[in-house]
C-alpha cells in the first residue's frame, strides 16, 4: 500500500523526487509509522497529504481523500472549518475536539493537535495537523464508574440546580433511600441543615472545589451520620461545567479515636494550664486593662477608618475629575503661554504709551488747579441754588396737592361724561322709534280717510236730489276737512321718510334738479306768472330725491307766499367757498361749502320768526288764506341737516324772503 | 271680446272696498263678470283650481290675511299655468320702493285707490279697456302705475 502510494507521487512529480532529501524521507516514514492520523491542509482547506491512519479512519483511499475538503469527514465540518482557520489565525492549536466519520458510520472521537507549516522564506504552505484517538480515555469513564460504585463513601454528582443525577451505593445505605428514588431530587434535602448543604454545592459552582465541608446526613430512620466533603465541579470536552461531584467521608469512628487522645492530651494540658492560668490571671488584668484601652482605641479607629474610606471614595472620584480637568488646563495653559508672548508685545507698547501719559499727566496737573478753583466758584453757586431749590421743592409740593383735586374732579367729570352718553344713546333711540311710529300711524290713517271720502263722493252722487242746501254744505265742509288731513297725513309721511330711508350720495348738477322742480310746478308758475332765474349753478355731493323735494318745497312756498297782483319773481344761485369768508358761525372756516340762496318778492316775515318757520306745524297764516300743514319747512330743515349742512332765513315783512343754505363741497 | 263678458276676479277682504268697485264696474261700459275672494290663501286654491277657468284680469290688494298680495303675486308670476294672468296691484297706499318691488315681481299696472267715487270709476273703466285692448306683456317702467286722466 505505501509503497503504491509512494509511486503515485512519483509518477506525477518525477523531479521533485530527485531533490527530495535524505532527511524529507525519514520524516515521511515518521509520518507512515505513526498510529495517529496525520493530514497536511492547504489554506484553501484542501486535503494535500495523509497517512495510512488517516485513510483506516475514515474507511477512504489516500487518492481519493488528497485533493477534497478536509471538514468533509466529520461529523461537525463547520466546527473542523473553524478549527483548521483557527491554525492559520494562531499558527498552533491543541486540543480541538472533533468527531470523524468513517464511510461505514463508525464516529471516532479525536483531539487535534495542529500548526502551519511554511517554506524556507517563511511563506505559509498549509497546516499539519495530528489527531489524537480518545475513544479509549471514555471507554476508560466506564471503568471509572466501577470504581465509584466500588467507594465505601458516599459519593454523589449534582446538576447545576442542586437536583441529584448519579449516587453510589454507599449513598443510598447513608441516606436510606434507593438510588432510583435519590436521583431527581434535591441534594440539599438529606441534610441535617439543607441550607449550609446548599451554599457548599454553589460554593462548588463558584470556586471549582471545596475541601473538608462539614455536613451531617440525616438517614429516613433517623440516624445522624457526620461527614466531610469534598467535592469539585467536572466538565465535557468543550470545557463547560456539567455539574459537581462530590465525596462524603463519614467522621463518626475518627471522632471516637480522636476523643480519646485529646482528653489524655488534655489532662497535660490542664496541670500546665492551671500553672499558666495563675500567671495569665496577673498579665490578665494588665491585658485587661490593655483591651479595654485598646477597645476603645479600635473604635475610634473603626469609626475613623469609614471616614477615611469614604473620604477615600470622594477623593479617587475627585482625582478623575482633576485628570479630565489638568488636561484642559494643559491646553489652556498651552494657550496662555501663546497670549504670553503677544501680551509681551503688547506690553513694550504700553510702556510706551505710559511714557506718553507721564507727559500729559504733568500738563493735567496744572490743569488741575485751575480746575480746583473753578470748584470752589461752582461750590459757592450751588449753595445758592440749594436754596432756591427748597422754594422749588415747596411750590411742586403746592402744585401735587393741585393735581390730585384736579384728578378728582376729572373722574367726576368722566363719570358725568358717561351718563350723559348713555343718555344721549338712550335719546338716539327713542327718536328713531318715534319716527317709526309716525310713519306706521299715518300710513294707516290713509285707509280709513280715504274710505270717508269716498262715501261723501257716493252720498254726493247718489243722493244729491234727496239732501237739502244745508246738508250739501255740511258735506261738502266734511270733504275739506278731510281734504286737509289727507294732506297732513301726506307730509307726514314725506317728513318721516326723510329719515327712513337710505342715504345714498351722488354727485349731482343742480341746474337739473332745478330744470326738474320747474316742470314738476309748471302749472302754478304758468298760473302765477312767476319767473325763475338759475345761473351759474355748480355741481354738488348730495341725495338726489331729498334735494329735488328741499328745492320743490322752498321754490312752491316762493310761489305760495307770493304778493298780490306782484308776480313772485325767484333767483337761485349758488357757490364754493371757504367757510372763514362766508361769516356764519357754526361753520368751519378751513372746509369748503357750497352756498345755495333761494330768493323771492313775496310777502316775507318778521325777522323773528327766521327760526320757528323751521318748526314742525309752524304756520304764520290762518289756512284760509295761505293753506298749508306747517311741515314743508320742517322737511327742507331736515334735508340739509341730513347733508351736514345749515338753512338760515333771512326777511322783512312785505319785502321777499332769503333762504341760505350751506352744505359741504366734497 | 264685446260679445262675451270680461271675467274680473278681486282679491280683497276690506268689504267697504269692495263695494266701491263693484260701483265702479257697474258704471263702466264694459259687460263684466265679477267673482270675489277675501283672503289670499282663498285666491290661491281658486286660481290652482283646474276645472275652474281663468280669469281675465285679478284685481289685486296688497293688505290681505293670511298670505299677503306679495306672496300672491309671487306665486302666480312662478306657476307656468297662471303667470300669463294679467295682475293688477290695487292699494290705498303709494310708496316709490313698493311700487319697484311689483314691478319687477311681474304685476301689470300699480293702481292707487281714490278718495271720490267719480275717480274710481273713471280709473276702473280705464283699467278695463288697457286690458282689453292690450296683450298681457308688462308695459315700460314709466307706464306702470296708472293715474286717472284728467277729464
Amino acid at each position: 500500500m505505501t509503497t503504491k502510494k509512494e509511486s503515485v507521487v512519483i509518477r506525477n512529480n518525477s523531479s521533485a523526487t530527485k531533490i527530495l532529501s535524505k532527511s524529507s524521507q525519514y520524516a515521511r516514514s515518521l509520518i507512515e509509522a505513526a498510529t495517529d492520523p496525520l493530514v497536511t491542509i492547504s489554506p484553501e482547506g484542501k486535503i494535500t497529504d495523509v497517512n495510512e491512519a488517516s485513510v483506516k479512519v475514515t474507511g477512504v483511499s489516500r487518492e481519493h481523500l488528497i485533493g477534497t475538503d478536509f471538514s468533509d469527514y466529520f461529523t461537525e465540518p463547520e466546527k473542523a472549518r473553524d478549527g483548521y482557520k483557527m491554525v492559520f489565525e494562531k499558527s498552533v492549536v491543541s486540543d480541538y475536539p472533533l468527531s470523524i466519520r468513517h464511510k461505514n458510520g463508525k464516529i471516532t472521537d479525536v483531539l487535534y493537535n495542529a500548526s502551519v507549516y511554511k517554506d524556507a522564506k517563511g511563506k505559509v504552505l498549509g497546516v499539519f495537523a495530528a489527531a489524537r484517538d480518545v475513544t479509549e480515555q471514555k471507554q476508560a469513564s466506564q471503568y471509572a464508574r466501577s470504581l465509584i460504585e466500588a467507594s465505601l463513601d458516599p459519593l454523589v454528582t449534582i446538576s447545576p440546580e442542586g437536583k441529584i443525577t448519579d449516587v453510589n451505593e454507599a449513598s443510598v445505605k447513608v441516606t436510606g433511600v434507593s438510588r432510583a428514588k435519590l436521583i431527581g431530587t434535591d441534594f440539599s434535602d438529606y441534610f441535617t441543615e439543607p441550607k449550609k448543604a446548599l451554599e457548599g454545592y454553589q460554593k462548588v459552582f463558584e470556586k471549582g472545589f471545596i475541601s473538608d465541608y462539614p455536613l451531617t446526613v440525616r438517614h429516613r430512620n433517623g440516624k445522624l451520620t457526620d461527614v466531610l466533603y469534598n467535592a469539585s465541579v467536572y466538565k465535557d470536552d468543550k470545557g463547560n461545567v456539567l455539574g459537581v461531584f462530590a465525596a462524603a467521608r463519614d467522621i463518626t469512628a475518627q471522632k471516637a479515636e480522636k476523643l480519646i487522645l485529646a482528653l489524655k492530651e488534655l489532662a497535660i494540658q490542664n496541670k500546665e494550664k492551671e500553672k499558666k492560668a495563675e500567671e495569665l490571671s496577673i498579665a490578665n488584668k494588665e491585658l485587661e486593662f490593655q483591651n479595654d484601652e485598646k477597645e476603645k482605641r479600635a473604635a475610634e479607629l473603626g469609626i475613623a477608618n469609614k471616614e477615611l474610606a469614604f473620604q477615600n471614595d470622594e477623593k479617587e472620584k475627585r482625582a478623575a475629575e482633576l485628570g479630565v480637568a489638568n488636561k484642559e488646563l494643559a491646553f489652556q495653559n498651552n494657550e496662555k503661554e501663546k497670549r504670553a508672548e503677544e501680551l509681551g508685545i503688547a506690553n513694550k507698547e504700553l510702556a510706551f504709551q505710559n511714557d506718553e501719559k507721564e507727559k500729559r499727566a504733568e500738563e493735567l496737573g496744572i490743569a488741575n488747579k485751575e480746575l480746583a478753583f473753578q470748584n470752589n466758584e461752582k461750590e459757592k453757586r450751588a449753595a445758592e441754588l440749594g436754596i432756591a431749590n427748597k422754594e422749588l421743592a415747596f411750590q411742586n409740593d403746592e402744585k401735587e396737592k393741585r393735581a390730585e383735586e384736579l384728578g378728582v374732579a376729572n373722574k367726576e367729570l368722566a363719570f358725568q361724561n358717561e351718563e350723559k352718553e348713555i343718555r344721549a344713546e338712550e335719546l338716539r333711540i327713542a327718536n328713531k322709534e318715534l319716527l317709526a311710529f309716525t310713519y306706521i300711524s299715518s300710513h294707516d290713517l290713509q285707509e280709513p280717510l280715504r274710505k270717508i271720502q269716498t262715501f261723501v263722493t257716493i252720498l254726493l252722487e247718489d243722493e244729491n236730489i234727496n239732501l237739502s242746501n244745508e246738508g250739501k254744505f255740511n258735506f261738502q265742509r266734511i270733504q275739506s276737512a278731510a281734504g286737509r288731513m289727507q294732506q297732513l297725513i301726506d307730509d307726514l309721511l314725506a317728513f318721516s321718510r326723510i329719515n327712513t330711508t337710505d342715504h345714498k350720495f351722488e354727485k349731482c348738477e343742480l341746474s337739473t334738479i332745478v330744470e326738474e322742480v320747474k316742470t314738476e310746478l309748471k302749472d302754478a308758475i304758468q298760473e302765477k306768472h312767476a319767473t325763475i332765474e338759475s345761473n351759474d349753478l355748480c355741481a354738488v355731493n348730495i341725495i338726489p330725491f331729498q334735494f329735488r323735494q328741499l328745492l320743490y318745497n322752498l321754490i312752491s312756498n316762493a310761489l305760495k307766499f307770493s304778493r298780490a297782483n306782484i308776480p313772485p319773481q325767484i333767483i337761485i344761485k349758488s357757490k364754493i367757498e371757504k367757510g372763514s369768508k362766508l361769516n356764519v358761525e357754526k361753520l368751519s372756516p378751513e372746509k369748503k361749502y357750497c352756498h345755495i340762496t333761494v330768493k323771492d318778492n313775496g310777502i316775507g316775515f318778521e325777522s323773528h320768526f327766521s327760526e320757528r318757520i323751521f318748526g314742525v306745524f309752524q304756520k304764520l297764516h290762518n289756512k284760509e288764506v295761505y293753506e298749508g300743514t306747517g311741515i314743508g319747512l320742517a322737511i327742507v330743515k331736515k334735508i340739509v341737516e341730513n347733508h351736514n349742512g345749515i338753512i338760515t332765513a333771512t326777511s322783512e315783512l312785505n319785502n321777499g324772503a332769503t333762504f341760505n343754505i350751506y352744505i359741504p363741497a366734497n | 271680446m264685446s260679445l262675451a263678458k270680461l271675467n274680473v276676479l278681486l282679491a280683497d277682504d276690506d268689504d267697504d272696498d269692495c263695494l266701491f268697485f263693484k260701483k265702479a264696474l257697474a258704471g263702466s261700459s264694459i259687460s263684466t263678470h265679477l267673482t270675489t275672494v277675501s283672503d289670499g290663501e282663498h285666491l290661491m286654491r281658486l286660481l290652482k283650481n283646474e276645472t275652474h277657468e281663468l280669469p281675465d284680469v285679478l284685481f289685486l290688494d296688497l293688505n290681505m290675511p293670511r298670505k299677503n298680495g306679495f306672496e300672491c303675486l309671487s306665486e302666480i308670476k312662478l306657476d307656468d299655468r297662471l303667470k300669463l294672468l294679467a295682475v293688477i296691484v290695487f292699494s290705498t297706499s303709494f310708496e316709490q320702493e313698493v311700487v319697484n318691488q311689483l314691478y319687477q315681481n311681474g304685476a301689470q299696472y300699480f293702481l292707487r285707490k281714490p278718495s271720490e267715487i267719480s275717480h274710481y270709476k273713471e280709473i276702473i273703466q280705464q283699467t278695463l279697456l288697457m286690458i282689453t285692448q292690450a296683450t298681457t306683456a308688462q308695459p315700460a317702467r314709466e307706464n306702470f302705475v296708472i293715474t286717472r286722466q284728467s277729464p
